[in-house]
């Protein structure tokens, strides 16, 4: 039986990275192939409203964040991920950036299972042997994080990091 | 059936130096390894050595025998067994400085001496499939041999490889090897069983083609390498990746030089715009679009139709183009991308197979009219020292678009972050053939050495300067450090496919 480094490393960052930061409850994941890891409540910054009526999180400062893993990690960055399609920041929704239905050039074939989906153009990645010295799952959920603070650039549709 | 015992040099001389550290005991030592396992050649890869350093560790130790503790070889049998590792048992005889060290009787009967009573009877019983085999260290030779559980004994070890990164006089056992067969200092320094050297390819039915007068044939570098570095070229098998402007020089210097065989991989066709830089390449090809690798192979074919020539049509993100890697003694690469850097600087790490990549770029001034800026690097990765990883060279951005899916790349075209167009990038062949030339001595030079080893070089055409740059491997490197566990792990860990695929994925529905 061989041995997939790939899913070895996975299971290893959830078990001792967010697993303790989100809490095993609120985290479900791709059994077989990893190819996706999901956090059933990701807490918002500031300014962040959850206005998808039949959310869990309605009205709150929460959103469901499904995170696409590729294939070749960790040494290919996450660039694919995808939350509630109804958020709400200050009094906009920031529709062209997250590919709602309806928003005209839609290509997200997400969007029939409830996702919008966003992308991040990371230009720097060092994952490393030890998990806490280097780049994984909990920097990118991280760098998510510190993309919505950065409203003003989400709303350029424009990000690098 | 051949078996192969392959070292990365810091082993080697680690567990060579611990074992003949004291000149009135013998010692001992295991070598934890992974397994390639090719048709007609088993290849065991040293990565661990665990020295019996501890009293508890063993039995008894005297000037004429040494005996691990059981509780020491239960934690070693343990480790391998949890971890799907082979097994070689080390000992030395440090008495021995005659140069044709020998298993004496004590280590046949501690072996394998009472049939099944021996460790190599309990360990094929205990953990089957495991292979173990065992070397003894003299001063100035080894022998080695491994279990076979099929005929219930030991057969003898055919060949030992170290793969070496420093200049050859450093490293003792070359000096004292014999002198007369093996090339001084060659990166592959191979020994036989009974400290016998290696014998060098046969040139009965190589070289047929040519009446099996290599000597008329290659007579000219003969005179720059002598004939075992000649035998060595010709008993050497080399991967090339990517048979474009850079792939296709380095086949057909690997040809005009007489290796043993070329396995070429790439799967593109030609174009018109290729027969400017490609070798072998004409104009009816490119109108018949046909495949690059079988261009060279009629290329190489008409160079010296003696040399075996493997073409694979398959990009080498593909696990199956890249396992027929396996077999080759060295990987030449000219694909000059970030992706296939990735996974061929793994598959080095894992399978201890050294790796050369080239490169080169070019930029024009806006009118495309004045060279601004060109220049090439040829990198030569030994397992064992530093990797690819370890120089933090990978753009990120431009290996997401070289792995990306259609589907990705249309949203990213639609949203404006790239453009969409393949814009070609100049290319004129005096600077891929500067580039290649410098890597093909860099191979020669890992085989038949006759420089410093220059592992990283870097080209710049326009002021026509090169400069040697000195690497130190990263600690942590996720590929090539000790606890990235993936040095000599061979067929232990899956060739993964870095590539995403097409199809949609199984995202669960949001709520």
């Amino acid at each position: 039986m061989q041995i997939s480094l790939r899913k070895r490393r996975i299971t290893l960052e959830i078990s001792q990275l967010l697993v303790p930061m989100y809490g095993r409850d609120n985290l479900e994941w791709d059994p077989e192939d990893y190819n996706w890891i999901m956090i059933k409540q990701f807490w918002l910054p500031k300014g962040w409203v959850n206005k998808c009526s039949a959310s869990p999180c309605y009205n709150t400062s929460y959103t469901p964040l499904l995170i696409e893993i590729p294939a070749g990690y960790p040494s290919v960055a996450p660039q694919n991920f995808y939350a509630e399609q109804q958020l709400q920041c200050g009094t906009d929704f920031i529709g062209h950036y997250f590919d709602r239905p309806g928003t005209g050039t839609s290509q997200n074939k997400y969007t029939d299972k409830g996702w919008a989906w966003l992308c991040i153009h990371v230009l720097s990645w060092e994952s490393k042997t030890n998990l806490t010295k280097g780049d994984n799952l909990l920097t990118i959920c991280k760098l998510i994080f510190d993309i919505l603070s950065d409203k003003r650039n989400v709303r350029r549709n424009y990000y690098t990091g | 059936m051949k078996y192969t015992i392959v070292f990365p040099e810091k082993v080697f001389l680690e567990s060579r130096k611990f074992l003949l550290r004291d000149p009135n005991n013998e010692q001992f030592g295991y070598l934890l390894a992974g397994v390639s396992e090719l048709e007609g050649e088993v290849r065991i890869l040293v990565h661990t050595f665990l020295p019996a350093r501890e009293r508890e560790d063993l039995e008894y130790q005297s000037t004429g025998g040494i005996c691990p503790s059981p509780r020491f070889q239960m934690k070693v049998y343990s480790i391998c067994k949890k971890n799907g590792y082979h097994l070689i048992d080390t000992h030395s005889h440090p008495f021995d400085a005659s140069g044709n060290v020998r298993f004496s009787g004590i280590d046949n009967k501690y072996e394998f001496g009472n049939g099944r009573e021996g460790v190599f009877g309990f360990t094929a019983m205990w953990n089957p499939g495991m292979y173990h085999a065992s070397i003894v260290f003299g001063q100035n030779s080894l022998d080695a041999r491994i279990y076979r559980p099929d005929i219930r004994r030991p057969v003898p070890v055919d060949e030992i490889q170290v793969l070496r990164k420093i200049a050859p006089t450093s490293v003792l056992l070359l000096r004292h090897a014999k002198r007369e067969i093996v090339p001084k200092g060659t990166i592959l320094s191979s020994f036989f069983g009974n400290g016998r050297v290696e014998k060098k390819a046969s040139v009965g039915t190589y070289g047929a083609g040519f009446g099996g007068n290599l000597d008329l044939l290659y007579s000219r570098q003969i005179l720059a390498f002598g004939k075992a570095g000649q035998a060595s070229l010709s008993s050497t098998t080399v991967a090339v990746v990517g048979a474009g402007g850079l792939g296709s020089i380095v086949v057909e210097a690997l040809a005009r030089l007489g290796v043993k065989e070329i396995i070429c991989v790439d799967n593109d066709k030609i174009e018109s715009s290729n027969i400017s830089r490609v070798l072998g390449s004409q104009f009816q090809d490119a109108k018949k679009r046909i495949e690059k690798v079988k261009v060279l192979e009629r290329h190489v074919k008409a160079i010296n139709p003696d040399i075996r020539y493997t073409p694979v049509i398959d990009t080498i993100l593909n696990p199956r183009a890249l396992e027929s890697l396996r077999c080759a003694d060295y990987i030449i690469s000219g694909t000059d991308t970030y992706s296939s850097r990735l996974v061929l600087n793994r598959f080095s790490i894992q399978y201890l197979v050294p790796y050369i990549d080239l490169g080169f770029g070019m930029e024009t001034d806006g009118k495309h009219e004045k060279i601004v800026s060109a220049g090439g690097k040829v990198i030569t990765i030994i397992p064992g020292n530093w990797c690819f990883h370890c120089l933090n060279e990978i753009d990120q951005r431009e290996l997401q678009l070289e792995l990306m899916r259609k589907e990705d790349r249309e949203r990213q075209v639609s949203r404006g972050y790239i453009s969409g167009v393949d814009i070609p990038n100049p290319s004129v062949i005096f600077l891929n053939m500067t580039v290649a030339s410098l890597g093909i001595c860099e191979f020669l030079n890992l085989l038949v050495p006759f420089k410093e080893r220059s592992n990283y070089i870097f080209y710049d055409m326009l002021s026509t300067k090169l400069w040697s740059i000195k690497v130190k491997q990263d600690p942590e490197c996720p590929v090539c450090s000790p606890a990235a566990e993936i040095l000599g792990r061979g067929d232990l860990l899956a060739l993964e496919d870095i590539r995403d695929s097409e199809q949609i994925r199984n995202f669960p529905k949001n709520m």
